[in-house]
């Protein structure tokens, strides 16, 4: 087992240097060149020599596999660079200050997901083809097709200035606090189709296998068929989503985060965006592709604890 | 439709024929054949959302054709008299801040929407068709390649690569254009509009081929070794023969459902990069834009956030029930 952890997670290893390699690339040779753009601010426009001293100070002029080399020995170190905007704060401890608050949030909103998305697709195999069925993949559809940045606007309005269902809906209170709740939901919303979809496609597979018909046949009922043999066969191929939704979690927080005013990693893409950070910008993009890496392994390795064929296959 | 269908609506065709009393040869009925095309009309016929979703589909198509050649007003044509109006009949559905008729600009969007969305699932799906094959069919060191690209593009999120991306070529690719109009005086480089749209789908389309890479790796290499490709290879035929009579004809029907619903998705990520302000900039009318633009003022003028945000939604919809509907009409193995 630790075998199989340790080669899961060296595999990694290169993905993750090549991720870092991308952004970094796309960084140095599509943002143009800093100096010279710096330069150009000033009154010395156009000095070709002052131009190239103050790259090769900076090191610009060496050759992209050192200054690649460079930035991961430093990313690795811990210096992730020094935001452009926010004065004086370190790229790494921007992030590393955002991400609790977007991890709480995505916890709250996994749990939604858990809870809502499986329990529906349990039910939409067991009523296979009747409404139920189609009334549940329809509205996952349905939640798939509405981008967050639509449904947040339109779902704040209605519950909180219409209905008054909840007080207030906006701001960071941690994860124990009514203001949770809202965009956690929204968020959940972005994986459910293809955790119903997946769900209801594994129990559908499972109600049809040999041990199914035994345990029906020894007359077992059918929610003690569902909850004793088929839901614990199927839910291992959910959790392979959990990359999926992980990605999707990032990319949700892009939007709901600046809508419901929670300072979390969201949020901070969105400021540096606004205010053309470029180290910002860096750090999250190789941060987020860190996660989602992150998430690939913790899944695979859960997998083989559940699943010996596949440590040993 | 000459054949019966039975009561359950599965055409009798695709069950075995029955058997009669004495040989194979005494069934006087023939077997008919039947089309892959055939049987996906017949078989959307027979579901209401996938048709609907056609229907919408091609309202979408002929508003992003020929909405702007009949919507009365200019995208950008201001009238400075007449901000932020509630719909009326001069203005269907008002106008928007800086008095722009919000109906011509939702048409231009769906313009915009299209052509990005169209160009990305060329560009993307074709790449990815084409990785895809090569990582199934070739034996080397090239697959293993064309795998690990997937899966470093893939590592990171969709859209904050886009995001990523589209931020830094952006510069680049304007001062290409800058360099071009200089050197040619060809107009149409010195419009930014041109180089917006190029940055949008050209970033879209890197960060959307390698999910088709791996759907068509996985489905050619379960062919590779299919009975009737072996069959096929025992009685002599080619590679070119097989690849392109047994391999492509099984690929393709998962390929088209595969655009169909990236179409959608493509879609919704050039009006995510739009609301966030990296996508098509002002003054190009995008939905995600709009969103964006609107946003603010939602409590006092909801419409200017509703229409672009439900038509988004409502197009997108339309393209996921019509890729279902597609997947169940083309795959044999969904009909049973």
């Amino acid at each position: 087992m630790l075998k199989y952890a340790a080669r899961r997670i060296m595999v990694t290893i290169p993905v993750m240097l090549a991720v870092i390699a991308l952004t970094y690339g796309m960084a140095l040779y599509g943002a143009g060149d800093p100096v010279a753009t710096l330069v150009g601010q000033t009154e010395n426009r156009g000095d070709q020599e002052l131009i190239n001293r103050i790259r090769h100070q900076h090191g610009y002029d060496r050759h992209f596999i050192i200054q690649y080399a460079d930035y991961v020995r430093k990313f690795i170190a811990g210096d992730w660079g020094t935001s452009f905007q926010l004065q004086d704060q370190s790229v790494r401890v921007l992030i590393t200050h955002a991400l609790p608050v977007s991890f709480q949030l995505g916890l709250v909103a996994v749990l939604m997901l858990i809870f809502i998305g499986i329990p529906l697709g349990i039910l939409a195999a067991v009523k296979r083809d009747t409404w139920i069925d189609r009334t549940i993949v329809t509205a996952s559809v349905l939640a798939d097709s509405i981008p967050s940045f639509v449904l947040a606007p339109v779902l704040l309005v209605v519950l909180v200035l219409k209905v008054g269902l909840l007080d207030s809906a906006v701001g960071w209170h941690g994860m124990f606090s009514q203001q949770i709740l809202l965009p956690a939901f929204i968020l959940a919303l972005g994986p459910i189709l293809i955790i119903v979809r997946q769900t209801r496609h594994a129990v559908s597979e499972a109600l049809q296998q040999d041990y199914v018909r035994t345990a029906r046949s020894k007359g077992l009922d059918n929610r003690a068929v569902v909850w004793r043999h088929v839901l614990k066969n199927s839910l291992q191929p959910v959790l392979t989503l959990s990359g999926i939704i992980a990605a999707s979690l990032v990319t949700g927080s892009i939007f709901i985060e600046r809508i419901f005013g929670i300072p979390g990693f969201g949020y901070l893409v969105v400021t540096a965006l606004q205010r053309n950070d470029l180290p910002l910008l860096m750090g999250t993009t190789i941060v987020a592709g860190g996660i989602v890496l992150i998430a690939n392994v913790v899944v695979d390795i859960l997998y083989a604890l559940l699943d010996p064929r596949v440590r040993l296959g | 439709m000459s054949s019966s269908t039975k009561s359950d609506g599965v055409p009798a065709v695709t069950r075995k024929p029955a058997k009669s009393q004495g040989s194979l040869l005494d069934d006087a009925k023939p077997i008919e054949q039947r089309s892959l095309w055939r049987d996906a009309w017949e078989s959307a016929n027979r579901n209401p959302f996938a048709l609907g979703g056609a229907f919408i589909i091609i309202v979408f198509l002929l508003a992003a054709a020929f909405g702007p050649l009949i919507s009365p007003y200019g995208y950008t044509e201001q009238d400075l008299a007449n901000i932020e109006q509630p719909p009326s009949w001069s203005h269907w559905l008002g106008t928007d801040e800086l008095g722009r008729d919000f109906l011509s600009r939702i048409l231009y969007g769906a313009r915009t929407a299209f052509l990005v969305a169209s160009l990305v699932t060329i560009v993307g799906g074709t790449i990815g068709v084409l990785l895809g094959a090569v990582a199934a069919l070739s034996d080397g060191w090239i697959g293993g390649v064309v795998m690990r690209a997937t899966d470093v593009v893939m590592a990171f999120p969709t859209l904050l690569l886009a995001v990523f991306a589209n931020k830094t070529m952006r510069p680049a690719v304007q001062d290409q254009f800058t360099n071009l109009y200089e050197l040619t005086g060809v107009d149409l480089f010195r419009s930014r509009l041109l180089g917006d749209y190029l940055v949008v789908f050209g970033v879209l389309a890197l960060v959307s081929w390698p999910s088709m890479t791996r759907l068509v790796r996985g489905q050619v290499l379960s062919l590779r070794h299919a009975d009737f490709v072996e069959a096929a290879r025992a009685s002599g035929a080619g590679t070119f023969w097989i690849i392109t009579r047994h391999i492509l004809p099984n690929v393709i029907g998962t390929v088209i459902v595969s655009l169909t619903v990236g179409f959608g998705g493509a879609m919704l990520l050039e009006s995510g990069l739009s609301y966030l302000g990296v996508g098509i900039q002002p003054p190009g009318a995008s939905w995600g834009a709009m969103i964006n633009e609107n946003l603010d003022k939602w409590r006092y003028t909801p419409h200017l956030v509703l229409v672009p945000g439900g038509v988004l939604a409502v197009v997108i919809f339309a393209f996921n029930f019509f890729g279902d509907g597609l997947n169940d009409a083309l795959n044999p193995r969904r009909r049973k």
